[in-house]
């Protein structure tokens, strides 16, 4: 800069005509970029698992800003289920835990299902469409809901988390569901201040780029791809990496570390194993002691009710389930009691709605629960889903039969 | 657990924000307004990091405000009971305010724990539906306190040396407030950006545009692309000592091209409200001795601690030069961490630098002649630009690797 005014490259004299020439230029320069740019295949989690399934897979992984994959459509001849899930619909093998599990150690609890309906109860003509993401909490819940809507379904089936669904805890999870949000709640001026609250302008310019705007909003896949080019082409100099930049060493997730604060006045020696790291079942069971779940006030508790709100308005049929839990769960007091409260609340609101189309099972019976196997010390994950697979299935069938969606079928 | 945040997504949420914020600022022609405007966006696009932070900066500013207000204006100057009050209270107050960093920097993740945990807390008192939100927000570093803290310590000083008088609260949260450099860039200075009346600028927003995509490019496309070559290995003595070498030489370039980066973008964001903050960077990469790159790099921090370490300690007199020079070394690389590496980076500098002033002045005073081939431009970038390298791991790496590192650098420890 020079006398106060700013040197522009070659002289260049600026007027508003020829900042609008440049800003043309900018988007022009983007648009041809994203066409020059790779094309680099959405990541899709658990595509191995549902091979040789009707499940599809829908969500990407948690930094590509696709997220849901547009190119799936809905076939009008098949019966169409929608499954939301967070990490209870998925299984992982007992030596492994959900970062270092590969696609080999994976499976998803809607292709056991899904073998079920066809097995079991003579289902063919249908697809499930998989809205899966390990962490997600209500608000996400409350997105991927809408998304859902927008999608119209048959059937949506979504799980309900006893533990965050109605605690303060962590009322969302990934910021990538958080661009669908715009689109979401956009006819909906009741969430317009969550919404504020939430959706970053970075999302919000996201979801407006769209496929507008391919370099920016497939700028990490595309970056991802390149750096694995670049990489192979020059390994000695990342030969030997750390790989990730140094963290801090803490035995603690988020949930952990409000938990510990919260809670135990910073120990958090009550949360964490033998092995140092913490433990689901310890995180989940003082979150019941705490006596959080049911907080009515609570952002989470208010996502959660306008889940079933936007599901019995829509006239969509929707099945939520309460996640099964082992028995330590029930043989401890405050939990037991915590359960407890939720399914009295559920029931509650089965009786009030008896003729929507929203049902919630309130609690899995005790002889299905008692099938399941669960991740050693963490009681909430499944490994093995025992009976509750088929339990699932005959549910969704009787769903299914009670609003004649298999109309499919008989054509 | 995660600490780190991206400022990449600050730099995303400004840019996206920035049409409507042109919008809004450029809309009314009252300063009132304007300064209304961009505090209140400043605020908005840190509750993104986390909502706690805002709260945090807000009581931080407020007392910066109450600082200036009460004890340094210059009604305050002239009640006796008052003068003899403003040495003490300028004293504490830059105590006070430069405690959240000093306390960061030495307790690291235990302050960042328990900032996160009791700022939460206090959120609570004031919206039950941001302190949910604040949960959910990562436990991060109170972003951009050391460059809140700077800002706040110069308004302080510049106050109590009456440089700045009698602003009011808008003013004053404006400036801690304004977006561009809230969590990186240039430390400005209250003058900077102290008018704001001023009507939109061609010229000087094409120019920011400029700057912000240069900025961009560098840090996204450049610097992005490069981190991963250059990264500092976990296990050095597995490479051959050239292949270090290369990697040590090309993380300064590294650095340089993500901080230059993102002072770019700043500078840029707030030349598109029509603000020329000062320049950050000034092709230190290019200079020829390490004089002149300390005052061509991070250049905002190098002004401050020269007006306000190196000339109060007596830069200015031949006898306390070489003090001075130590003394605003020690404070820009303890600014990095606390910590003995950084002490070492800081006397490896100092001693540096009063190394080059020694030598310049005893070639001042000498007869001219021939240039001697280690004297001339090409080596002396070479030789600066290797001295700054390889100080780069005192600030970079693990303590404890840092011997084991230097060590396979020069062949030893295989």
């Amino acid at each position: 800069m020079k006398d106060g005014k700013p040197k522009l490259p070659f002289g260049y004299e600026a007027g508003w005509q020829g900042v609008a020439r440049a800003c043309l230029w900018c988007l022009f320069f983007l648009v041809v970029a994203g066409g020059l740019a790779p094309h680099p295949a959405e990541e899709i989690p658990f595509t191995k698992a549902a091979a040789g399934t009707p499940v599809v897979p829908m969500v990407t992984i948690a930094d590509d800003h696709r997220l849901i994959r547009e190119d799936v459509k809905r076939d009008p001849e098949k019966l169409d289920i929608l499954w939301i899930s967070d990490s209870s619909g998925v299984l992982i093998a007992a030596d492994k835990d959900f970062v270092t599990a590969g696609e080999d150690d994976t499976r998803i609890l809607p292709a056991f299902v899904a073998r079920d309906l066809q097995d079991r109860y003579g289902l063919k003509n249908f697809t499930i469409h998989f809205y899966a993401q390990l962490g997600m909490h209500p608000v996400d819940k409350l997105i991927f809901t809408l998304e859902a809507l927008r999608r119209k379904p048959d059937l949506i089936v979504m799980p309900i988390n006893p533990f965050y669904d109605f605690s303060h805890y962590k009322v969302m999870g990934q910021n990538a569901p958080l661009q669908l949000a715009p689109r979401a709640f956009a006819d909906r001026p009741a969430l317009w201040p969550l919404g504020l609250a939430i959706v970053s302008p970075s999302n919000g310019l996201l979801t407006l780029a769209g496929d507008r705007l391919r370099v920016i909003c497939e700028a990490g896949p595309i970056k991802r791809e390149v750096e694995r080019n670049l990489l192979s082409r020059f390994s000695l100099l990342t030969h030997g990496n750390a790989g990730e930049e140094a963290k801090f060493d803490s035995p603690l997730n988020n949930v952990g570390f409000w938990i510990a604060y919260e809670l135990l006045g910073g120990d958090v020696s009550r949360i964490t194993g033998r092995d140092g790291k913490p433990s689901q079942q310890m995180l989940n069971q003082r979150v019941m002691e705490s006596g959080s779940p049911l907080l009515r006030h609570s952002l989470a508790t208010e996502s959660t009710r306008r889940v079933m709100d936007y599901l019995r308005q829509s006239g969509i049929p929707a099945l939520l389930y309460t996640m099964p839990l082992g028995d330590p769960y029930y043989l401890s007091p405050s939990s037991a009691n915590a359960l407890g409260n939720i399914r009295d609340y559920l029931r509650a609101e089965n009786r009030a709605h008896e003729k929507g189309t929203l049902r919630l099972i309130p609690e899995i019976p005790a002889n299905i629960r008692r099938t399941i196997t669960f991740r050693p010390g963490d009681n909430t994950h499944i490994t093995e889903p025992g009976a509750f697979d088929d339990y699932l299935a005959r549910q969704i069938w009787q769903e299914i039969g009670k609003y004649r969606l298999q109309k499919t079928e008989e054509k | 657990m995660n600490f780190q945040y991206d400022s990449y997504a600050y730099f995303f949420d400004l840019l996206a924000f920035a049409p409507v914020l042109l919008l809004l600022y450029f809309s009314t022609s009252s300063p009132r307004l304007r300064r209304l405007a961009m505090t209140a966006s400043g605020m908005y696009l840190m509750s993104f990091i986390a909502p706690r932070l805002v709260l945090f900066y807000l009581v931080f500013w407020l007392l910066v405000f109450f600082v200036h207000r009460c004890a340094f204006t210059e009604e305050g100057g002239r009640r006796p009971w008052l003068r003899g009050a403003r040495r003490f209270l300028a004293r504490f107050s830059i105590v006070l305010f430069a405690l959240p960093l000093l306390l960061w920097k030495i307790y690291g993740n235990g302050f960042t724990l328990i900032f996160t945990a009791q700022g939460n807390e206090l959120l609570s008192l004031f919206s039950t539906k941001l302190w949910e939100l604040d949960m959910a927000r990562s436990v991060v570093i109170p972003l951009g306190l050391s460059f809140t803290t700077f800002r706040a310590l110069d308004l302080v000083i510049k106050t109590y040396l009456g440089k700045i008088e009698n602003l009011r609260l808008d003013e004053v949260l404006f400036y801690g407030f304004f977006p561009p450099v809230q969590v990186f860039g240039p430390i400005i200075e209250y003058e900077d950006v102290a008018r704001q009346d001023h009507n939109p600028d061609a010229a000087l927003f094409l120019y920011g545009l400029l700057r912000v995509t240069g900025g961009f490019l560098k840090v996204f496309v450049a610097a992005a692309f490069m981190h991963p070559h250059v990264a500092f290995p976990a296990a050095p003595a597995a490479l051959p000592v050239w292949v270090l070498w290369l990697k040590l030489l090309g993380y300064y370039l590294y650095l340089y091209l993500n901080f230059s980066g993102y002072s770019d973008v700043a500078v840029g964001a707030s030349a598109l409200f029509g603000f020329r903050i000062k320049e950050n960077f000034n092709f230190p990469l290019w200079q020829t001795n390490i004089q002149d790159y300390w005052n061509s790099w991070h250049m905002s921090l190098t002004h401050w601690a020269r007006r306000n370490v190196y000339v109060p300690a007596g830069g200015y007199r031949a006898e306390t030069q070489y003090l001075a020079i130590f003394c605003t070394m020690m404070v820009i690389a303890l600014w990095h961490k606390l910590t003995p590496a950084c002490f070492i980076y800081g006397l490896y500098h100092g001693g540096l630098m009063a190394g080059y002033r020694h030598l310049s002045e005893a070639r001042d005073g000498a007869a001219e002649g021939k240039t001697p081939l280690w004297r001339r431009p090409a080596a002396g970038r070479a030789l600066t630009y290797l001295a700054v390298s390889v100080s780069l791991p005192l600030i970079f790496i693990p303590e404890s690797q840092l011997l084991p590192y230097y060590a396979a650098l020069l062949g030893m420890g295989r």
